[in-house]
């Protein structure tokens, strides 16, 4: 039961509930706010959905604590030994007067717990809440990456110049004034070029160590 | 008067429709898990009518309906204390009281 959208900006949910009713209603009313949800209603057809790579990703699951078959809290737990939080925010679902499942959740994993009925206002906000982290840590993500990358092109940039200031320098003086002595330099600096470009193989392998030359320049030390 | 009708009403923002709906698929889904409760009761599962009687607690919380969600809350606490001693008094008194609760969930407008 999903309604699908190539738009991605709207955000995908995952509804879990063995019961019809209040699974369908909350549906409806979650897609009238804008997000795209798809309903089944077990545990184990919410971990096949996930695990299934062919399907849309979701991003974030409200989860049914009691259901028969798989219970919400292990299908939670299941989640977890996967993905975090961030990467997939569960919120519960439950019966108001079932706090002791809420706390058993919490201490598992979960990201938050609504109280049924679901009032659709703080189902909104938690869910909002959730998605708003979870960009975040996505674009904490991405700025790690971007600030390894510039690390790496000043490493590289500091690595190759020596050598190549070093072969142009004598080079530019002219042939009548290549000695051996120069020619050597010249072989040496380009020496260390090529040893520099293989050792930048090692950076896949992840064969560096990070060094702090100064509080604004981090360089990585290749082996 | 079962039904909060202020509350209903707020909880779905007036939302008539759905409202109507809701009591639409309520009408076709409760009867099986009101059997599924007589059967977990005949049957003497205690973990079958806690779960059922939960399910029925939730359907019946979107019609703010304290009086019978109470009952299936008790319903569901026999289950999970396993006790089944007087556990037919509240289930018969909801297969009794849910028709009443839903003729007046279609006249409300």
């Amino acid at each position: 039961m999903t309604t699908k959208s190539d738009d991605k900006s709207i955000k995908k949910i995952l509804l879990v509930d063995d019961d019809e009713m209040n699974g369908g209603i909350l549906k409806k009313r979650l897609e009238k706010r804008g997000f795209e949800c798809t309903f089944v209603q077990s545990g184990e057809a919410c971990l096949e959905f996930i695990e299934d790579e062919d399907n849309d990703k979701i991003d974030l699951v409200l989860l049914d604590i009691i259901m028969p078959g798989i219970s919400g809290d292990e299908v939670l737990k299941k989640i977890r030994q996967t993905k975090n939080g961030f990467e997939l925010p569960v919120i519960m679902v439950t019966a108001r007067d079932d706090a002791r499942d809420v706390v058993d959740s919490l201490h598992n994993g979960a990201s938050d717990y609504l109280t049924k009925p679901v009032n659709i206002d703080i189902a909104v906000a938690r869910i909002n809440t959730q998605l708003q982290l979870q960009d975040l840590f996505q674009e904490s993500l991405q700025s790690k990456q971007v600030n390894t990358i510039n690390t790496m092109v000043t490493t590289l940039n500091h690595e190759i110049n020596n050598p190549l200031a070093i072969a142009i320098g004598n080079l530019s003086l002219g042939f009548d004034k290549i000695d051996e002595e120069r020619i050597n330099k010249v072989v040496k600096a380009l020496d260390r070029i090529t040893s520099i470009v293989k050792k930048i193989e090692a950076v896949t392998s992840g064969d560096m160590e990070e060094v702090n030359y100064s509080s604004t320049v981090n360089m990585y030390k290749l082996k | 008067m079962y039904v909060d009708l202020d509350s209903l009403k707020s909880h779905f923002d007036g939302d008539e429709e759905l409202i109507g709906e809701l009591v639409e698929v309520f009408e076709e889904t409760y009867p099986e898990t009101l059997a599924n409760i007589e059967k977990a009761i005949n049957d003497q599962s205690t973990k079958d009518l806690e779960l059922h009687a939960h399910t029925l607690k939730g359907m019946l919380a979107n019609f703010f309906v304290d009086k019978l969600k109470e009952l299936a809350f008790q319903l569901e606490k026999i289950g999970r204390e396993g006790n089944l001693g007087d556990v037919s008094d509240q289930a018969e008194q909801l297969k009794s009281e849910i028709p009443k609760m839903l003729a007046e969930l279609k006249n409300i407008g």
